[in-house]
């Protein structure tokens, strides 16, 4: 493949398309508004087009684990088929009405157990993380992390009483005085290192959609 | 196959750790970097550790004109092309490179074409090599030639597709990716639509998980966007254990990453959280850990060279392309004759060539050193660089990784089981205590953020007034937004007003109809518009044409059901309520409706976990968001405001005492390690 | 409670309980459950895109006018174009629609991080006035916020001056204000940390109890 269709021509996209949007967004003129529009509605159903290809590869490194009888090909097996009966049921389930009812025990007897519950795991982990939490750190980041996990987990939901009540607005300052400070740093931070990788995006010195 | 060292299991080739036992596996063949000794691919162009070309730019052209190489249409050629590898002569000249078709040939390729042939010896080798042989290689080969020189990053093997729109966000989790602690901000946003790219790599995922041997793998399930992060934490994780020592060492960074690490990276981040490996190390992986990930692998995939990206890429019609170019004219040429030309239905005699073509290689350098190994064995003396010297003085200045003696690593191992089965017990058994004896043990608590809400709803909302409700979450972390949108959704239509119902996570139209299945609203109360995907692009595309979708429950244009009259876009709504279970969510949602809508009124039912960094956005001096219901406790007192009992405050007691078990849980493993020192 | 119900009920409990069963230890049935979530996430996901694509791109084709069913026309190609990533050979055309979404997704961000987080966050402090309206308290926290913004940001400062001179500066009083700023980048830590922890706390109660009732329930339709 040449370099035309495989860097230029994706740059050139790129760059039209983000300019294009990004101009629509700073200056209030109704054409440049409906340019954006039209291009964040065409960006959303390739985005639709890539979740289809993104299955087709999941199922393909799968089969191909299992035909070459590679550890864990049974695994996969359970991971196609549990895939391609979701994929089915659900959607079946959205045209035809009368499978709805399918659908709907499949997600609630199936779907919801399994990631709900695997999300709760978390919880054991996040405690066992909290056991550790000083091991081998100490000074005053380490104090202040564990003052305000321990304030923020006493005090929001208090025992009855006044220290209860105390706790409570001490977690209150903690949240909206010194976590917000650093959370708006971090939070401003995030969004300059955004902007600044977008731009090079926009103006074609990054070309993350032409690396191979 | 790859024997473990340690305990003798046959792993699967490119497995970088057993699946047994979990210890590093010899990486196999690969292509040592003369300057700076990193192990790379045998295919790679450039080095992953310092980006020192691995191939002579004077790569000879082959003497004849690749029409009339002896790789015609005849079967056979082809495979036994595959077994023509690596270092052709002992002067270490340059492995075969690979095609650019390749895609991402990260992997050893020997492995991938010895699959190959087997797999083309499976399915008849006479079918399927021949055609292409003749068709590709009078073109591919000069091409590759002129693409190698050209164009060489683009042999990088980065994940090809990875990184919409999120990546800018990802990316800037990148340098925080190191502060772990640092939790939601960064949690990078799933990628845009969970891009072929990402499930690519879960192959990966699922292979790590195998390898590692274990506390990770709870933590991917519930990143939602399924496969995405998935692969994310454990190989990121991979990559942590792989290769220690190199990590900031100038890794294989994409020119993209590459930037952003330069240009970014925080010399001094806080790593408090993670720098004794806490999480990592541990297998504790707290899920905001997890979320980090994304970002991380981001510049990890394109770092190492990860295998499993060829893996759905070198498809059969990719490797039939390849076959013939694999061997040039002058590669050709060197090629031991007479006995290659077995017939190559025999998969042995593949191997066979390997093993005796191995021999021929600048033997000790190239075959089977263990990944991690390899920077910090500086071995071969040979082009010592400058370069090279200073990356080792860089890596001398770092402090050595701590080789634990085996014993206490199994004492280790009793104390950790312990502590699991406690953590456990105590956890489970806070949790089912208030179910047995019923006693109020915490009193209601106040949020003002959940009065500002409730205010909000009551000035803002009136009968018929139409209201967005953005559902983002999915059934992992249903059990806790589902008792934070009960109360709000239950104002909102007790008020009158009309709900259209969005979301850009998959599940979130289903979850929100299983929530009002139990408030009941009337049919002409609620639109739901679906799913829709793009993720932070999706929330913009949302904004703009609500009018353009349709209604799941009646199958109508939205135009033509009675919950939307009127409304056209958002701008046309009373209020947006989100339910966000992520901090990216939120963020990505709080963003796109202050840059177009600054003036609507925007409140978010989140999950505990997001409250933190809602903050910012709630306080009154920015007055982005103009309340927040965070977790069961701010539902609790939103519905101690409606006033009839909820289910929220139900579990209330078991979540207090739980939080007191894990806040002691904190207090005791701090007083073990003050005292105790670093065990 | 119906056969339905009452087989959802089982696998449901089955389900969680083989998930839960990694608090014990790793092992091949919490495997199988993460393989079976993982596909059924998988297949969840494409179906509802399929679905999107059904609404937003076939629809429109069938119902809509002209203008808009040409205007469907780029989406389609570049849609098409994309599962040419599938083919090695020609993946690099899919490059174009990748582009189109990263174009667009970089320039959709750039504008919400601009307008919806650094320019409203960096104005969010407010000004003196503001401070001392609240008082001796409202001052003193103000000053706080301002100063803990300001020194987080610049714990993240990535840049240093060329001029030596300046840097020796820069170093100095940046570096300190980097020292103070990772304090407060803690303190925010911390919390964030126990709010995660909250969070799946809620969502393990939740899960514990549905087991609960779900053993209840069956044990109901045994007894009764």
């Amino acid at each position: 493949m040449d370099r035309l269709t495989k860097r230029t021509l994706p740059t050139a996209v790129a760059v039209a398309a983000g300019l294009l949007t990004l101009i629509g967004y700073l200056i209030p003129y109704p054409v440049l508004a409906f340019a954006r529009d039209q291009l964040i509605r065409w960006a959303v159903i390739v985005a639709a087009f890539a979740f289809v290809l993104g299955f087709f590869n999941v199922l393909e490194v799968h089969l191909r684990r299992i035909t070459r009888r590679r550890p864990g090909g049974f695994y996969s097996a359970v991971l196609i088929l549990s895939a391609l009966v979701t994929l089915g049921i659900t959607l079946v389930g959205s045209f035809s009405a009368p499978l709805r009812p399918l659908n709907d025990w499949w997600f609630d007897y199936i779907l919801y157990p399994l990631q709900a519950s695997a999300a709760g795991l978390i919880a054991f982990t996040l405690a066992l993380a909290a056991f550790r939490l000083l091991r081998g750190r100490r000074g005053g980041e380490a104090f202040l992390f564990l003052l305000g996990a321990t304030l923020v987990l006493l005090g929001s939901l208090p025992l009855p009483g006044v220290a209860g009540a105390q706790l409570a607005a001490l977690r209150e300052w903690w949240l909206t005085v010194p976590s917000m400070a650093g959370m708006r740093g971090l939070l401003i931070g995030v969004g300059l290192g955004t902007l600044l990788i977008g731009l090079r995006v926009i103006a074609g010195l990054d070309r993350p959609h032409s690396e191979p | 196959m790859i024997y473990c060292p340690k305990c003798g299991t046959a792993n699967r080739e490119g497995s970088r750790f057993c699946n047994e036992c979990g210890s590093p596996l010899p990486s196999g063949t690969g292509l040592r970097c003369p300057m700076c000794g990193e192990m790379n691919p045998i295919g790679s162009v450039y080095c992953n550790k310092c980006n020192a070309r691995l191939v002579p730019l004077t790569t000879p052209q082959p003497p004849t004109p690749p029409g009339e190489k002896p790789a015609g249409p005849a079967g056979p050629p082809p495979v036994r092309g595959l077994s023509l590898p690596t270092i052709p002569s002992p002067e270490k000249k340059p492995p075969v490179p690979e095609i650019p078709t390749g895609e991402g040939e990260g992997e050893d390729w020997l492995a991938a074409l010895r699959a190959t042939a087997e797999e083309l010896k499976a399915e008849g080798i006479e079918e399927e090599a021949p055609p292409p042989a003749a068709e590709v290689e009078p073109l591919e080969i000069p091409d590759w030639l002129a693409e190698l020189r050209a164009a060489p990053p683009e042999e990088a093997p980065a994940p090809p597709f990875e990184v919409p729109p999120v990546e800018e966000e990802r990316a800037v989790p990148d340098w925080l990716a190191e502060l772990e602690a640092a939790p939601p901000e960064e949690a990078p946003a799933p990628p845009f639509e969970v891009p072929p790219a990402e499930e690519r790599a879960v192959p990966d995922w699922l292979a790590e998980l195998e390898a590692a041997p274990s506390e990770e793998a709870p933590a991917p399930p519930f990143e939602v966007p399924p496969v995405e992060e998935e692969r994310a934490v454990p190989e990121w994780l991979a990559e942590l254990e792989a290769a220690p020592p190199s990590e900031e060492g100038g890794p294989p960074v994409p020119p993209f990453a590459q930037e952003e690490i330069a240009g970014e990276t925080p010399p001094k981040a806080p790593v408090f959280i993670s720098e004794e490996g806490l999480a990592v190390e541990e297998g504790t992986m707290p899920e905001w850990l997890a979320e980090l990930a994304p970002g991380e692998v981001e510049q990890a995939p394109a770092a190492a060279p990860p295998f499993p990206l060829t893996e759905p890429l070198a498809a059969p019609p990719a490797v039939e392309g390849l076959v013939p170019a694999e061997i040039p004219k002058w590669l050709e040429g060197m090629r031991p004759s007479a006995k290659r030309e077995a017939p190559p239905e025999e998969p042995v005699e593949t191997r066979g060539v390997l093993e005796g073509l191995r021999g021929t290689l600048p033997a000790s350098r190239a075959v089977e050193m263990p990944e991690g190994a390899a920077p910090s064995l500086p071995a071969a003396p040979s082009a010592a660089s400058i370069a090279r010297a200073e990356l080792l003085q860089e890596l001398l200045s770092r402090p050595p990784a701590p080789a634990r003696p085996l014993a206490k690593e199994q004492r280790r191992d009793i104390g950790w089981v312990v502590q699991r089965a406690v953590v456990a017990l105590l956890l489970i058994l806070s949790i089912v205590a208030p179910i047995a004896v019923p006693i109020p043990l915490f009193s209601v608590p106040s949020s003002p953020a959940a009065d500002r809400f409730f205010n909000a709803v009551q000035q803002n909302v009136g009968p018929d007034e139409p209201v967005l409700v953005a559902f983002e979450y999915s059934p992992a972390e249903a059990d806790e937004m589902e008792r934070v949108a009960e109360p709000v959704l239950r104002h909102l239509l007790g008020q009158g007003a009309r709900l259209i119902i969005v979301s850009t996570r998959p599940e979130g139209p289903a979850l929100a109809e299983r929530l009002l299945a139990r408030l009941r609203p009337e049919a002409r109360q609620v639109a739901n518009l679906g799913y829709q995907p793009g993720q932070t692009a999706g929330v913009q595309g949302l904004l703009a044409g609500l009018d353009r979708r349709s209604d799941l429950r009646t199958g109508l244009p939205a135009a033509q059901v009675a919950a939307m009259e009127g409304v056209h876009t958002v701008a046309d709504v009373a209020m947006v309520v989100v339910l966000a279970a992520q901090p990216d969510e939120l963020r990505a949602w709080v963003e796109q409706v202050t840059l177009a809508y600054p003036d609507l009124p925007l409140v978010a039912g989140i999950s505990a976990r997001v409250e933190p960094l809602a903050a910012p956005y709630l306080d009154p001096g920015a007055g982005q968001l103009r309340g927040t219901v965070a977790g069961l406790a701010g539902a609790a007192a939103y519905e101690a405001h409606l006033g009839a009992g909820g289910r929220a405050g139900f579990y209330l007691n078991s979540l207090g005492l739980a939080q007191l078990t894990v806040v002691g849980l904190m207090l005791v493993g701090a007083a073990i390690f003050l005292v105790g020192g670093r065990r | 409670m119906t056969t339905a119900d009452l087989v959802g009920t089982v696998v449901g409990v089955a389900l969680t309980l083989l998930i839960l069963s990694y608090m014990i230890g790793d092992n091949p049935l919490y495997r199988l459950a993460l393989y079976l979530l993982t596909g059924a996430a998988v297949g969840y996901g494409v179906a509802l895109a399929v679905v999107a694509l059904f609404q937003q791109v076939i629809l429109p084709l069938l119902q809509g006018g002209t203008a808009e069913r040409y205007g469907l026309l780029v989406p389609i190609v570049l849609g098409l174009l994309l599962l040419f990533k599938g083919f090695p050979r020609w993946a690099p055309w899919g490059n174009l629609s990748t582009a189109l979404l990263i174009g667009v997704g970089a320039a959709v961000a750039v504008a919400g991080a601009l307008l919806g987080t650094v320019l409203p966050q960096s104005v969010a402090s407010g000004s003196l006035a503001d401070w001392l309206r609240g008082g001796a308290a409202g001052l003193i926290n103000s000053l706080l916020i301002a100063v803990g913004t300001i020194c987080a940001l610049l714990a993240f400062a990535f840049t240093v001056p060329r001029q030596r001179a300046l840097q020796r500066l820069w170093r100095g009083t940046a570096g300190a204000a980097g020292v103070i700023g990772r304090l407060f980048l803690a303190s925010a830590f911390g919390a964030a940390f126990a709010a995660a922890l909250t969070a799946s706390l809620s969502i393990l109660i939740g899960r514990i109890y549905t087991l609960i009732e779900g053993v209840q329930r069956l044990l109901q339709m045994r007894g009764g």
